[in-house]
């Protein structure tokens, strides 16, 4: 369908998965993604899919294992206490090597917090929340239109390299409104899932969904194997848009919406002449290292805007190692930064007084 | 504050309507917010004792107590849950509200919350409004998933009824596509709120077009044009 509709964030991600082939969704309500089960609720009997309401979110993330483990296209969404609840239920799937997609609507933390937009869950998303040695893709949308497309891409790329994808939004890109266009082919015929529960049939006997390994060797060997799969992913998934960065002084990163704020920014402090750079990492993990290595050759500094008390920065700072200074500036809590308190840092780190 | 230099056909009429209480009901994402705040606005300049009500407890982010310092400015009472239950997404429903309902001389706009889930807050009041003093106005979007046809907005306008045991009284088209909004998309909304209207016998009230559209846009609807200035920006704008 090549038509416009205005949606929200969150249904534009509901009806993104439903074309992208997605049948099955299990979640528990939680403010600010709400929009997102109800829309699968709506939909999903229509194409002759399911929506679970579970019990919790520890249910759900576990509906989506035996789902994932069944060979089905499957989905679960939450806001950041619930996504803590399902950490368990990850590190069981990145270790099963299951296929599916989680999306994570942040709110101001820690604890309950609020339900306001926030960014402070990147360390759990991108360092691995639950227990173990394993990694996720994460998907960092900017607009609605990204967001669809990294929906059906997120879907894919669970399935090529049979991984855990979690889209990392926040508040205010699960509640805003845009025009979005679906642009692709519906997805009608999922891979072939030979692993599967459900993969038999091609070969004898039974295929076991599992992430208990009880003989260290055993275990060690399927960790280096998980580790050879997310160098793979490392090496080939990583995405990033990158703005004005070859002649910048101040080279700016920000992800989501912040992105966003950074190039208005941006663009005020171009018309004042300040040069004004700015990487947006669009997959988190993998981390657009070599951008930032890259931009450290002539750029004079770094800068990390987040909605976080300072999170993403630290992997600017790795990136970086050393060779110019990063700074930071954040807002936390469900507050969100301005433009013009952005120009005012660009500003102070440029004239040497931060 | 509006900067009205056009004289658009059947305004007046529209910002003096004969009952004093305006309900604003409609599907989740309609724009009943950004309508409800326009034309309290609008209204204000022709009246006293305005209220603009806060009634939205299903959604979140984006709701008109956002907007009260600038209602405020122009003389309407903002009724909207106060201090922490502002940015909650709880059932909080603030007492005044009966006042507004019960006080002949006050007049008040109702900005309700998405689909029959946010009409429900109306039920709690319904005995309490008299049939000949309000009017119920649906805000639909043809843009919008679930409203881009007749069979399922009619569907919802019915279920919005049923759970406010109130009726609608007049449609309102904002079909829009925010900035990629042209005359023929308003065209095709209006054609959408016609079609509507035939199917249940309820009058299109008007047709809500953004300022900059309004000039181009007046030539081309037949029903009358509620100019729209948008407040409900998001922080990068």
């Amino acid at each position: 369908m090549g038509e416009k509709i205005l949606m929200k964030g969150n249904e534009a991600i509901g009806e993104a998965a439903i074309r992208a082939g997605c049948r099955h969704f299990f979640g528990y309500p939680i403010t600010p993604q709400n929009e997102l089960p109800e829309y699968m609720a709506r939909r999903l009997p229509e194409v002759g899919g399911v929506m679970v309401q579970a019990e919790s979110e520890i249910a759900a993330i576990n509906m989506v294992y035996g789902a994932a483990g069944a060979g089905a296209r499957v989905m679960t969404s939450s806001s950041s206490p619930g996504i803590s609840l399902k950490q368990e239920g990850l590190s069981y799937i990145a270790a099963a090597e299951l296929p599916c997609v989680i999306v994570n609507m942040v709110r101001g933390g820690p604890g309950l917090g609020g339900i306001q937009p926030a960014q402070s869950d990147y360390w759990q998303a991108t360092k691995g929340g639950g227990h173990g040695d394993y990694r996720m893709l994460v998907l960092a949308p900017a607009s609605l239109q990204e967001m669809v497309d990294l929906v059906r891409d997120a879907f894919a790329l669970a399935d090529k390299y049979r991984n855990p994808v979690m889209i990392l939004g926040d508040g205010m890109l699960g509640q805003m409104m845009e025009p979005v266009m679906f642009k692709d082919e519906e997805v009608r015929e999922l891979p072939a899932k030979e692993w599967a529960t459900t993969g038999t049939r091609n070969h004898p006997g039974r295929n076991v969904i599992n992430s208990l390994y009880l003989q260290p060797d055993r275990l060690e060997a399927h960790n280096e194997h998980l580790q050879r799969k997310y160098a793979q992913m490392a090496a080939n998934e990583v995405r990033y848009e990158s703005v004005n960065v070859e002649d910048a002084d101040l080279v700016v990163a920000a992800f989501g919406s912040t992105a966003r704020i950074v190039r208005s920014a941006m663009e005020a402090a171009r018309q004042e002449g300040l040069r004004v750079g700015l990487i947006r990492p669009i997959t988190l993990w993998p981390f657009p290292e070599e951008a930032f290595q890259q931009a450290a050759k002539t750029a004079k500094a770094f800068l990390s805007v987040e909605m976080s008390a300072g999170q993403m920065v630290e992997d600017v700072r790795l990136a970086v190692n050393g060779q110019k200074p990063v700074y930071f500036y954040g807002r936390t809590g469900g507050m969100i930064p301005t433009p013009e308190a952005v120009l005012e840092k660009f500003k102070k780190i440029l004239g040497g007084e931060a | 504050m509006l900067p009205l230099q056009i004289s658009l056909k059947g305004l007046t009429e529209l910002l003096s309507p004969n009952k004093r209480l305006v309900f604003f009901v409609g599907g989740y994402g309609s724009g009943k917010t950004e309508v409800a705040v326009n034309y309290a606005l609008h209204w204000s300049h022709q009246t006293t004792d305005l209220s603009l009500v806060d009634l939205d407890i299903v959604n979140p982010y984006f709701r008109s107590r956002e907007q009260a310092q600038l209602v405020s400015r122009a003389g309407i009472k903002v009724i909207a849950p106060a201090g922490a239950l502002a940015t909650a997404d709880l059932p909080a429903v603030p007492p005044e509200i009966i006042g507004v309902i019960q006080d002949t001389r006050r007049k008040a706009v109702f900005d309700i919350g998405g689909d029959e889930t946010g009409a429900r807050v109306l039920g709690r009041f319904h005995h309490l409004i008299p049939q000949h003093e309000y009017e119920m106005w649906f805000v639909f979007n043809a843009c919008r998933p679930f409203s881009r046809a007749v069979e399922p907005t009619v569907a919802l306008l019915h279920a919005i009824e049923k759970i406010s045991r109130l009726s609608v009284t007049g449609l309102v088209n904002n079909t829009n596509l925010m900035q990629f909004t042209d005359l023929s998309l308003l065209q095709r909304g209006e054609a959408v709120a016609f079609a509507v209207g035939e199917a249940i016998g309820v009058p299109l009230v008007m047709n809500t077009v953004a300022c900059t559209l309004v000039d181009k846009a007046a030539a081309q609807l037949s029903a009358p044009i509620l100019p729209l200035q948008l407040f409900m920006k998001r922080p990068w704008e």
